[in-house]
């Protein structure tokens, strides 16, 4: 038998298998895939995986309509990291909380981690969450000036022009780029209606 | 002289890439559902000063290799706002309603975010950007008053610089949470 048929041999019944099955529709392999990747997210995985699930439903699942209920949970895992990036992928997916689930991202706020309070900011951004407008007016005095950057652009997005005053001592302040946000945010909110 | 071609046609692709001669595009969907409702549409571009506010045919900045940035940018000013409009249009005709400038109630779609930026590099794929898509809707009755507020946020990941992939993808999401927005339990009931 010469090489070429001995691989014919084997790839025929091959090709004839894969041919004669069905194959899944696109909807139902993207349901399954969504599936495997929300196990990743359950405790007790290891950090990794949870944080590179998370990334999966960030780029890949945007749109996912049961994603944050399991990614609430993870706002009060012990690790800082996977809390920060659970707050941003919730950001991302735009859910729609309750009052209660709300005060678990604002919680987060109150961090001594400075890049823990910046990706809070960044989630209740895209959380649209005015309800927390009165727990990021202080940060605008915070000492980090990454969470006074942040705390602006967020007010720009989810506040009206009645916060523009407590904006504008910012805009004496000595590191240029929370002046720039600050002027940003402030401009932003007196064009809005 | 012959060694000199490749050099130099590498050199024009480079400037034709750099110089973003193409701009974004947005298909609405086939066919809108049978609208009762009517509302007047407003746009206002409201970006942030630094990130197309001051200059607004800018939505975003490409990296080189070293770090270098340069703007990413459309023909035309009113490029960002217009195609905000086609979206929230469809989003809006997919929802039910219809636009009417003569309508009792004004929607306003406030962008307050259209930016693309390098969101880092992979030893394998590459680089990657990063595109996102911000608008604020506010719903406002015949006297003016604010009776409504919602906002759509859509982030696109890609590993290309490529504006039209990238704002391309954003505006059919943008356009898809409108709907879902304006379906939604809290959006009121039109006259």
């Amino acid at each position: 038998m010469s090489i070429r048929m001995r691989s014919a041999a084997l790839v025929l019944p091959l090709a004839l298998l894969v041919a004669g099955s069905r194959p899944a529709p696109a909807d139902e392999v993207s349901e399954a895939r969504e599936k495997a990747v929300l196990a990743t997210l359950a405790p007790p995985n290891p950090e990794a995986s949870v944080l590179q699930g998370l990334v999966t439903i960030e780029e890949q699942f945007p749109d996912s309509q049961t994603a944050a209920a399991r990614i609430l949970p993870l706002l009060k895992d012990p690790r800082a990291k996977v809390r920060r990036k659970a707050v941003r992928v919730l950001g991302i997916l735009q859910p729609r909380l309750e009052p209660r689930e709300l005060a678990d991202v604002t919680k987060l706020l109150s961090s001594s981690d400075a890049a823990e309070v910046v990706d809070s900011l960044k989630g209740l951004r895209g959380l649209y969450a005015t309800a927390s407008i009165p727990s990021i007016l202080p940060l605008l005095g915070h000492p980090d000036e990454h969470v006074k950057r942040e705390a602006c652009r967020t007010l720009a997005i989810v506040a009206d022009r009645s916060v523009v005053p407590s904006l504008e001592p910012l805009l004496k302040d000595p590191v240029g780029d929370v002046r720039t946000d600050a002027e940003g945010a402030i401009a932003q909110l007196k064009r809005k209606p | 002289m012959s060694r000199l071609r490749p050099a130099a046609l590498s050199a024009l692709l480079l400037a034709l890439a750099g110089c973003g001669s193409s701009n974004i595009a947005y298909t609405p969907s086939v066919a809108p559902a049978a609208s009762t409702r009517r509302v007047a549409l407003k746009v206002v571009d409201n970006r942030l000063p630094k990130e197309g506010g001051r200059e607004p045919a800018l939505v975003g900045l490409q990296r080189s290799a070293v770090g270098i940035k340069a703007g990413i940018k459309e023909s035309s000013p009113e490029s960002v706002a217009n195609l905000v409009r086609s979206a929230a249009e469809d989003g809006l005709g997919q929802a039910g309603i219809g636009i009417d400038a003569g309508a009792r109630t004004t929607l306003t779609a406030q962008v307050l975010g259209f930016w693309m930026d390098w969101s880092g590099y992979d030893f394998l794929s590459g680089v990657a950007y990063k595109g996102t898509i911000t608008v604020e809707y506010t719903l406002q009755d015949a006297s003016g008053r604010t009776i409504w507020k919602g906002l759509v946020m859509t982030e696109e990941h890609a590993k290309t610089a490529s504006k039209e992939v990238i704002f391309g993808k954003a505006l059919k999401r943008l356009a898809a949470r409108t709907t879902r927005l304006l379906k939604g339990p809290d959006f009121p009931a039109l006259p």
